[in-house]
């Protein structure tokens, strides 16, 4: 495992890789924060450099979510919102969220925020649609 | 001289084979043959799915159907079954008094009280005063907080909120002073304003204590005794909440009142006798078993249960090209059950659980029509068809081939309509009974109790056991018992229930625990099958002594449930009968009873029996 600058502390670390993309972000805080779980938006200067260019290469979300003590992380960016778990072994996102630069956005970037959350509390994902 | 004989069985769900090579009255080989029963069983429409079953049966002995001598065919037991349900009790609200729901993210903590107000009107509230802020969808939650944040330092007390957005969380993390808040209420335009209101939100893992207390909601409005009494059904409705809001309005008024049910009229051997259906189970119970054996029972028209018995007369009337009124049903059965009813009036969908009864009948009239089917068979085949016996007298010969049976033996046979019991005695004869109430009933039951709005999912509740998925890479099996995969699971399973079907897994959306659905299935099954089972035993008996019976086994496709069998065992076992799964042929398991009789039986007749 690569070192990061990761905080300590148990939250959701919410990485935004597209500065564009802040709004979709803000949301997906609302979404975590409703469901009462800690998190932390990232952007790129928070990680290491080969961290961040093995998210971008969608390589090793995975270990975004390894060194939450939650073991969740959210990366937000052109690809749209991926939610990875370390309770999925390979490196795969748990769940993905294609954006559709409208309005419908916010409110998908709410729930996915919820659903982020809710692996964490062990309760049955939300359906986004 | 070699035979090839079928017994062919047409069952309400599946027609089953039991072919045998015959070699001068001896049996040399059998085998069987299933597929699914086409049409309504006792018509010519039959006759597809009685061929597919013989080819079945046929392949495997590397057959032609034509190459048969003799196919037997049940007479099948004219029998229908059918079930109603009536609501006996239901909580009605006039006006808008109650939001009771359990949204997942209720925001603060504690117990508000104030007069509704809508924050729209915010200009107009006024100093001093204590107010439960009503929210629409309007605002956002940024908003929201800031506008009670200033209110609150204009001197308004803003002691609670009822919100309509899924905010309350969010909006209570952005209050300089911490209030409940009730939020996900879809109806808020209906919330009154300028009414008596109290708010309160339970801490994580508990359930709210002042407004599921009668005692609780009359110290916060100050009710009289007579208001108290009144309310009772709130606090009844609210117990087990998370949050709750309770509103105070002057011509307000909550009812649990009885629903007028009607009556059921059983004309008995020994008596005639009329039970209103709100009395509940164990009185109609008790009423049919003091009529005697039935002769005919009627229900007040418009009510589901005086339908469901016209129902199901008519059905066999249709059936069997007879008047409905010479159609007469013959038994009833009656259990107690508390469904979740939707509260009339309600503002977010609040349930409370009500007082129900189901009630199962069955008609059995002379027989159906199975020589036109035989007639009709033959013609279609060019083989002998015939009917080989009644249906209750070859299972019991058929199921006399599980190793370690012997007679006196009791078999059972529990379809989807109706129970079927046959005693089959020392010196041969047989006693059958046919009862109301059977796998329909249960599958209503456990519907109602869990509050399903699709009939299918409670009959794959009845059917398999359920499950839950705690991690993508493992399951926890209703036992207790971990099941891991070395593949992850698909992340829309996770933490949810599942219902372990074999053709694959079913995600069961509920809020319920698997150990509640697991003891509702029990339950109904219990109430239904097992007493049933108890009835059955009662009514072939002579002394109604129980003890007097030794074996009892279970046969038919219902046997095949997962856990019947072993409740049936332990049901009995306290009065020292042996009883489980037939194993028909000791390969077949529940499956074949009557077909393998209806062949034995051909064998019986010519040879005097192989047993």
């Amino acid at each position: 495992m690569k070192s990061t600058e990761m905080p300590n502390g148990p939250f959701i670390p919410i990485l935004l890789l597209d500065e564009g993309e802040m709004d979709v972000a803000r949301w997906v805080e609302f979404g975590i924060e409703e469901e009462g779980i800690p998190f932390q938006m990232m952007t790129e200067s928070c990680l290491t450099a080969t961290l961040i260019a093995d998210v971008e290469q969608e390589t090793n979300g995975v270990m975004l979510a390894h060194q939450s003590s939650l073991g969740v992380a959210v990366v937000v960016g052109s690809r749209g919102i991926q939610i990875f778990s370390r309770l999925r072994k390979d490196k795969a996102p748990l769940l993905v969220f294609q954006l559709a630069n409208d309005g419908s956005d916010c409110p998908k970037a709410k729930l996915a925020g919820k659903n982020a959350a809710r692996i964490v509390k062990g309760k049955p994902m939300l359906d986004i649609g | 001289m070699r035979q090839y004989i079928a017994g062919v069985d047409i069952g309400n769900a599946t027609t089953e084979t039991a072919l045998g090579i015959v070699e001068d009255g001896r049996l040399i080989e059998c085998v069987s043959g299933i597929a699914d029963t086409t049409g309504i069983k006792g018509t010519i429409e039959n006759i597809s799915g009685i061929r597919k079953s013989m080819k079945d049966a046929a392949d495997k002995l590397h057959l032609r159907i034509d190459q048969l001598d003799l196919v037997r065919i049940n007479e099948a037991t004219p029998v229908i079954g059918d079930f109603a349900m009536e609501t006996i009790t239901e909580t009605i609200i006039t006006e808008s008094t109650l939001i009771g729901h359990n949204p997942d993210t209720p925001g603060g903590l504690g117990i508000g009280i104030g007069e509704t107000a809508s924050l729209k009107q915010a200009d107009a509230l006024e100093k001093d005063k204590k107010y439960i802020l009503i929210v629409d969808d309007s605002f956002d939650f940024v908003e929201v907080a800031r506008m009670i944040n200033e209110l609150e330092n204009t001197g308004i007390r803003i002691e609670g909120a009822i919100v309509k957005k899924d905010d309350g969380v969010l909006i209570h993390n952005r209050l300089s002073r911490k209030i409940p808040i009730l939020d996900e209420v879809e109806a808020i335009e209906r919330v009154p304003v300028g009414m008596p209101c109290a708010v309160e939100v339970a801490a994580p893992g508990q359930s709210i204590d002042l407004l599921s207390n009668p005692y609780g909601i009359a110290t916060v409005f100050g009710l009289s005794v007579h208001e108290t009494r009144q309310i009772m059904p709130i606090a009844k409705a609210l117990i087990g909440n998370r949050s709750a809001v309770v509103i105070k309005t002057p011509a307000g008024e909550i009812k649990e009142r009885r629903i007028p049910a009607g009556d059921i009229h059983i004309n008995g051997q020994r008596n005639s006798l009329k039970v209103a259906v709100d009395l509940g189970a164990q009185v109609i119970m008790r009423t049919v078993h003091r009529a005697g054996e039935i002769k005919d029972v009627t229900g007040t028209k418009g009510t589901n249960v005086g339908g469901m018995l016209e129902k199901v007369r008519n059905e066999m009337a249709l059936l069997t090209e007879q008047e409905a009124k010479d159609v007469k049903i013959k038994d009833l059965m009656a259990v107690d059950t508390i469904v979740p009813k939707e509260v009339g009036g309600n503002l977010a969908h609040e349930f409370s659980m009500e007082k129900a009864v189901g009630i199962a009948a069955m008609v059995k009239t002379h027989k159906l029509h199975m020589e036109r089917l035989a007639n009709a068979l033959e013609q279609e085949l060019g083989i002998k068809v015939e009917l080989g016996g009644v249906e209750g007298s070859m299972a019991v010969i058929g199921a006399l081939t599980t190793p370690g049976t012997e007679k006196p033996l009791l078999v059972l046979d529990i379809g989807a309509g109706s129970t079927d019991a046959c005693l089959l005695h020392e010196d041969g004869s047989t006693k059958p009974v046919h009862l109301a109430g059977a796998g329909n009933m249960v599958t209503m039951i456990i519907g109602a109790e869990l509050g399903l709005d699709e009939i299918q999912i409670a009959e794959d509740i009845k059917k398999y056991p359920i499950a839950k998925v705690e991690s993508l890479y493992h399951i926890r099996h209703e036992d207790g018992n971990v099941e891991f995969f070395t593949e992850p699971l698909d992340s829309k399973l996770f933490a949810n229930l599942i219902i372990l079907k074999p053709e694959g897994w079913r995600i069961l959306r509920t809020k319920q625990s698997m150990e509640k659905i697991r003891r509702i299935r029990r339950d109904a099954k219990e109430k239904v099958l097992i007493q049933n089972i108890i009835r059955a035993l009662k009514r072939v008996s002579l002394t109604d002594n129980l003890n007097e019976f030794e074996h009892v086994v279970l046969v038919g496709g219902s046997s095949l449930d997962f856990e019947l069998g072993n409740m049936v065992t332990e049901a009995l076992s306290m009065y020292g009968i042996v009883s489980g799964k037939a194993n028909i042929r000791a390969t077949e398991g529940p499956r074949n009873a009557v077909a393998t009789g209806l062949l034995l039986h051909y064998l019986q007749q010519g040879q005097g029996g192989i047993r």
